[in-house]
């Protein structure tokens, strides 16, 4: 294990906690709207379909997180390919820096206008600045 | 004369009786270790499987987002023939053949020398014994080629002749001579073996992230489509996919490499030292076993699963 991988995996694994930190976000909130449903009527239409948009997009983040999980491991391995993914993880963690710098932006613009940058429709916007616009 | 001829029965019987008890003490833990070894091996061919499955997953993915992909090489003079992506992914291969090649050779290697090992043990042949200690050294060079973080004492020992490690004849002092080839496999793997812990930890949590992010979509996927439909066959999905994960969580699969280091330091205090604490030994080794079969099991199970689903 040569000190670029040692590089390589301490670059990615703040990228990766940031990731699996979004994801809890999500669980979190699909949990506060269960929580506030009626029990034995179940979820509104309104709240269903904000539990299934949470839901894609907890699942596009966590494709994101798998690969650069796997990409690592990969790297690790010295594999016949680990030229490329060696890139591909470099070129991942970039992209995910400068995505993850939108979002700290995001918030920073948020508390300069005072706007309340939490809840549901805030996390969404973070999501979708971290992934790209995906299917909702 | 006379006297000689009486005794020579009798020394034929003690050194019978010795070269028992020099092998017989450690035949078990040399067939639990191999065992153990296959197992493991087993099990983590299935995961890398699945593992690299899961990369070409994304990755066509992603090519077939992106609806560009290039070729790389693919001509008569060149090193091989691929796709790659093109755009922000550029260059990054559409689909890999194997994830963990390295691993997996370690984990063969070990898993070969295991079983020279065990038919060292059991040889009862000059030829048998020195063919097998040769796969056994052998298989302990792969070992070593595989580990990128190895203990440098152990290459060193591993680059060492096989020659010079047997010189057998076939006679009354076989068992002992057996006993210092399998003293000095067992010794040279050892650092082999402890030499590459910390990088299989790092690689078999990385491996086990990588299909819990798969079974977590899987958990997540069936939860919201149970609060949409709420039939009983959505919540059964549901549970499903919950038992899968849990199972996962609760292999302990980055600590399987551990046991199997451990396991083999105790079987190395067995040949190495007659009075080790046989339950000590025996211990290790089925903890060692018993991780691997639950291992394997679940990845047993998780391939039987995606290929019904598929």
């Amino acid at each position: 294990m040569g000190p670029e991988f040692n590089a390589i995996l301490a670059d990615a694994k703040p990228r990766m906690a940031q990731l699996k930190a979004m994801s809890a976000d999500i669980d979190a909130q699909i949990h506060a709207i269960i929580a506030a449903a009626t029990p034995g009527v179940g979820l509104s239409d309104d709240d269903n379909a904000k539990v299934q948009q949470l839901g894609q997009k907890q699942r596009d983040i966590l494709t994101t997180h798998q690969k650069l999980t796997l990409i690592s491991a990969a790297a690790l391995d010295d594999s016949a390919t680990l030229q490329n993914l060696t890139a591909a993880l470099t070129g991942a963690v970039a992209v995910l820096k400068s995505e993850i710098a939108a979002i700290a932006a995001v918030s920073a613009h948020c508390a300069e206008i005072g706007a309340v940058c939490t809840g549901l429709d805030d996390i969404i916007a973070k999501l979708t600045a971290l992934i790209g616009p995906k299917t909702a | 004369m006379r006297i000689i001829t009486k005794l020579f029965p009798l020394l034929l019987m003690a050194v019978a009786v010795a070269g028992c008890t020099s092998t017989s003490s450690y035949r078990e833990p040399i067939a639990t270790f191999a065992s153990a070894a296959d197992k493991a091996a087993t099990a983590f061919q299935s995961l890398d499987d699945d593992a690299t499955g899961q990369l070409n997953g994304i990755l066509f993915q992603q090519a077939a987002k992106d609806k560009l992909i290039q070729k790389s090489g693919c001509t008569a003079d060149s090193d091989g023939c691929t796709f790659t992506l093109v755009g922000a992914n550029d260059g990054v291969p559409v689909y890999v053949p194997d994830l963990m090649p390295k691993t997996a050779a370690l984990l063969n290697g070990i898993r070969d020398y295991a079983e020279a090992l065990d038919t060292l043990e059991k040889a009862d042949a000059t030829r048998d014994v020195q063919a097998a200690t040769s796969k056994a050294v052998g298989s302990a060079a792969v070992v070593a080629g595989a580990v990128n973080a190895i203990a440098g004492t152990a290459l060193t020992s591993v680059a060492e002749p096989v020659g010079a490690v047997v010189g057998y004849g076939y006679g009354l002092y076989q068992d002992n001579r057996k006993h210092a080839a399998i003293v000095r496999a067992v010794t040279i793997m050892d650092g082999v073996i402890q030499g590459g812990r910390a990088e299989m930890a790092t690689k078999l949590k990385l491996i086990q992230t990588a299909k819990l992010d798969d079974l977590e979509k899987a958990v997540s996927t069936a939860h919201t489509a149970f609060l949409a439909e709420k039939t009983p066959d959505a919540l059964t999905r549901a549970i499903n996919a919950a038992k899968a994960m849990d199972a996962v969580i609760k292999a302990g699969l980055p600590d399987l490499y551990d046991k199997l280091a451990e396991a083999h330091a105790k079987l190395k205090d067995a040949v190495t030292h007659p009075d080790a604490d046989p339950a000590a030994v025996l211990n290790a080794l089925s903890a060692f076993l018993a991780q691997a079969q639950r291992i394997k099991d679940i990845a047993d199970k998780l391939s039987t699963t995606e290929k019904r689903s598929d």
